[in-house]
């Protein structure tokens, strides 16, 4: 059964995963090549100095995406159910709704896993490159708030899509964005150094938010 | 069962955001300017000037109380407003004994300003050690950065490897001095828009304080006495053409020194209740005195020394914190706590539970009438059922009674 | 005999709008039971409470013996279940939605979805969202029928196909019926399909069960009168004796379960003259009609 539930999500987002995949590796690839013109262009020293002293992050294209990827990937594995109504085909399966649930939305964190690998491994590479390990080390803790952000964001836009009234979808819109906001607060590089864990706990409260709406689809709720 | 703990997910969730959010909406609309005057000390007068701008209106006076135009309060400030002196044509000939010109003055100044964000923010330590004293006028980049923990070690930034035999030479010179590894700390000034370079100071395992430099390509290596007991937080190198002291040196407790090129000796700046986490600190040199000011939101002191770093004079102003305005304690009964992400002394994103206080109780006790009230009416749910809501708005005041309200609780099955 | 379905005094209101109230039904095991009424009467809200996607607003209903609104998954298995507008999985293909199913039933009988695609002559790896509504139809009764379930629930099932679909459906439905003993529940607002087939029924008006018999003793015990009044035009009332009417200028029709005697002392009694008394015969759809009026 959790085969065939892999298999019917595999279906709605294959053409997502393909092309998150494809996006991510694109804009890694973007910023593999505005290196090679920096270092080209200008006196490598420099190039370190700056992205050093002034604390300019050359992945900075990379903040919003993993969170974009997210909402799309929620979107096209969501939408299809409530479309005609179709999560009442799924809740009708003999399978526990609660189960069914949570399996649906591990899957799609599966999906925003892989593209935080893609990016990390990346970025790893990019820096190594081109960079002293400080540098390529402080890459990659950066961007992990914004890979916790993509977690949360899939999380909190498949509670939005599931539920069945537009008045909570707003709602949880208002309750979620302060929070997933404050993920996205840096203007240099490892600045969430202390913070992290404490926004990493708070977030942990994201992996089951998506089965109270479940649970008001699911029971038809007309509030 | 599970249904219901995710609904408290999201109104705990609720609960966070809406006290990052509505504090931060509070203060958007309610919160006013909030700064001391100026404080000078006028080498004519002897004493404090002062100077505040009150939405544009800039006023001047002194510590008797009387008003000064601008030009009267500018000519009583010579070393500050020279040029403007000097284009008057009122400015001295000499104060003090000391013959004024723009050009002794310039000569005879110096201003270094430590931040209490220095203290807490990321820096990746990678730095350039600049050739000391090179046969051109300008300072230049080297081709490498060097990084010291466990060894020194210079990487080219032109292939991204390491310079083996360099870092093999300035590792034997420091080690020669004696120097522990792995270094403790490290402060310089990165920068080819100075007039000359002094190199690194860097502290080792042992507490001892090195001297750093490159020389004719060569290491400039220097053990020096500053005190091992010291406990140093923080050095700032600024390199200035009098050649008085590398720069400032700050302690874990608070004190201040100067690290002076007489044989690394240093001198403590006068700064009672100066502190690093919070305070700005700014030290001036003019020909005749030495100016240490440092403030925080509700209190600024300005302490004035001659040269020899003896106080003449200390003045210490102090105005309302915000803490104690009526707002803010409008703000602490509305909300019982706000989370902190980010303030004007560090660089770091914070996530800080702030907690207001007793006075809390108040906004605590409306929110929960307010929510029994509607849930009892309204809703008609049944409050033993759904004490944990309770339990929530009284812990969290307006934020929790949002939350329990719009998010509201099914018939669980 | 065993009740597969069981509703008692079913109350239902989405606001202040009320559908229906104090429904009570029951059916019993091997029966194929029909609810039917025109479009807006509570079919399908009927079945979302049945299958716990709607908390009604009182009553209770049980199914196979649990709470519908809180069907375990094992009594899930055991029930089939056709969805208005024969919603599946449209992005699947048709090979595709059969793999994905078969992994949930014990007994999923391959061989009869096959059988059912077989005939329709599309190839496995047709997209179902490509499929006309009739093909769509067929994809979803051969899911249910492989199910091998003891309860099937067919929400209109007819909705949206032609007449040779609606046969076809009809068809192979009573013929795995009637081979493998099982229940039914379904709805329709097409009545003459289901006029050999139903064994019992509730016809649904207006917030209310306007009746609830077998459709045989129905057919047998409504009947249409046709005469012309003379004079002036009476209001007829509804009541025990005249269960719809209508006319057109002097030309009256009353829908009746009493005989015709009857119904001619009735009007007698109100002072109503009448002439060319007469009874015409009714198909199911016809006596529907009458019933639950044309409007």
């Amino acid at each position: 059964m959790i085969k065939a539930i892999f298999f019917k999500e595999w279906l709605k987002i294959r053409w997502v995963v393909f092309g998150a995949v494809l996006l991510a590796l694109g804009f890694l690839t973007y910023i593999g090549l505005n290196l090679r013109q920096y270092f080209k262009m200008n006196d490598p020293i420099n190039v370190w100095i700056y992205f050093i002293q002034r604390k300019v992050l050359y992945y900075s294209i990379l903040k919003f995406i993993p969170a974009f990827i997210a909402v799309i990937l929620a979107i096209a594995q969501f939408t299809p159910e409530m479309v005609k109504k179709r999560y009442r085909l799924t809740f009708h399966l003999p399978y526990s709704e609660t189960k069914s649930i949570l399996l649906m939305s591990g899957i799609g964190l599966l999906i925003v896993l892989l593209v935080a690998v893609i990016l990390l491994v990346g970025l790893a590479i990019i820096g190594s490159n081109y960079f002293p390990a400080e540098v390529t080390y402080s890459s990659l803790i950066t961007v992990l708030p914004w890979l916790l952000a993509s977690i949360t964001v899939y999380l909190a836009t498949s509670a939005i899509v599931l539920d069945p009234s537009w008045k909570y979808r707003i709602l949880y819109a208002l309750f979620f964005i302060p929070f997933i906001q404050s993920l996205f607060l840096e203007h240099g590089y490892l600045e969430y150094q202390y913070s992290l864990t404490a926004y990493f706990l708070v977030s942990l409260l994201f992996g089951v938010v998506i089965l109270f709406p479940g649970y008001r689809l699911r029971k038809g709720s007309v509030k | 069962m599970n249904a219901k703990l995710s609904r408290y997910a999201i109104v705990i969730l609720a609960t966070i955001s809406l006290s990052i959010f509505l504090p931060n909406l509070y203060w958007m609309v309610f919160d006013k300017p909030n700064r001391p005057p100026q404080i000078y000390y006028s080498p004519i007068i002897k004493d404090f000037l002062f100077t505040k701008t009150i939405n544009g209106n800039t006023e001047y006076w002194d510590k008797q109380g009387n008003t000064y135009s601008r030009k009267d309060y500018e000519a009583l400030l010579p070393f500050n407003y020279y040029y403007n002196l000097d284009k008057w044509g009122v400015l001295p000939d000499s104060i003090d004994d000391f013959p004024v010109s723009i050009s002794s003055i310039r000569k005879n100044s110096q201003f270094t300003r430590i931040r209490s964000v220095y203290f807490h923010t990321p820096m990746i330590q990678l730095n350039p050690l600049f050739e000391s004293q090179s046969d051109f006028v300008h300072l230049e980049m080297p081709a490498e950065l060097f990084r010291i923990d466990n060894k020194i070690e210079f990487l080219d930034a032109r292939t991204n490897s390491t310079v083996d035999s360099l870092s093999d030479i300035f590792n034997s010179a420091l080690t020669d001095q004696g120097f522990q590894f792995p270094a403790k700390y490290i402060a310089g000034n990165p920068t080819t828009r100075k007039a000359f370079d002094e190199g690194y100071f860097v502290i080792d395992q042992a507490n001892h304080v090195f001297h750093l430099k490159k020389v004719k390509g060569q290491p400039f290596c220097v053990k020096t006495d500053i005190p091992t007991d010291l406990n140093i937080r923080h050095i700032t190198i600024k390199e200035n053409p009098r050649r008085e002291f590398y720069g400032l040196l700050i302690t874990q407790s608070n004190e201040v020194y100067l690290i002076t090129y007489n044989n690394y000796q240093l001198i403590r700046l006068p700064a009672d209740g100066y502190d690093a986490d919070t305070m700005d600190l700014l030290f001036f040199v003019d020909p005749i005195y030495r100016t240490i000011k440092y403030s925080n939101d509700h209190k600024k002191t300005c302490v004035v020394t001659d040269i020899n770093y003896n106080t003449i004079d200390i003045f210490t102003a102090h105005w309302t914190p915000k803490s104690k305005w009526t707002r803010s304690k409008i703000a602490a009964a509305l909300f019982p706590f706000q989370v902190e992400r980010q303030n004007k002394n560090t660089d770091y994103i914070l996530f800080n539970l702030h907690y207001n206080g007793w006075i809390a109780l108040i906004g605590i006790l409306i929110a929960l009438g307010a929510t029994i009230i509607i849930k009892k009416t309204v809703y008609k749910e049944n409050l033993k059922e759904n004490w944990f809501d309770l339990l929530i708005v009284a812990l969290s005041g307006i934020y929790g009674a949002l939350a329990v309200l719009l998010i509201q609780p099914e018939p669980w099955d | 005999m065993e009740n597969v379905i069981e509703c008692v005094n079913l109350t239902h209101s989405y606001g202040n709008k009320l559908i229906y109230r104090d429904l009570n039904f029951s059916v019993q095991k091997g029966k194929i039971f029909g609810i039917l009424g025109k479009n807006g009467m509570g079919k399908t809200t009927t079945i979302n409470i049945l299958m716990g996607f709607l908390r009604p607003t009182s009553g209770n209903c049980y199914v196979l013996g649990e709470e519908s609104h809180n069907l375990s998954p094992l009594t899930r298995a055991r029930i089939g279940l056709l969805f208005e507008g024969h919603v599946c999985y449209e992005f699947m293909t048709v090979a595709q939605i059969e793999r994905f199913y078969s992994r949930f039933f014990s007994n999923w009988r391959r061989d009869l979805y096959f059988g059912l695609i077989d005939r329709l002559g599309v190839s496995y790896d047709h997209k179902i969202s490509n499929m006309s509504c009739g093909q769509r139809s067929q994809v979803a009764l051969g899911l249910i029928m492989a199910q091998d379930p003891e309860l099937m629930i067919l929400d209109d099932y007819s909705m949206g196909l032609d007449a040779g679909y609606r046969m076809l459906f009809i068809d192979y439905l009573i013929d795995y019926v009637r081979e493998n003993n099982k229940t039914v529940f379904m709805t329709s607002h097409i009545i003459q399909d289901l006029e050999q087939i139903i064994d019992d029924a509730i016809i649904m008006g207006r917030q209310k069960i306007l009746l609830q018999m077998p459709i045989s003793e129905f057919l047998a015990t409504f009947h249409q009168y046709h005469f012309d009044v003379e004079g002036r035009l009476p209001d007829l009332t509804i009541d025990d004796t005249v269960a719809n009417w209508e006319n057109i200028k002097n030309h009256y029709t009353v829908y009746s379960f009493k005989g015709e005697k009857e119904v001619k002392q009735y009007l007698e009694n109100r002072g109503i003259s009448f002439a060319d008394f007469h009874e015409i015969s009714m198909n199911l759809e016809h006596a529907f009609i009458g019933l639950t009026g044309k409007y």
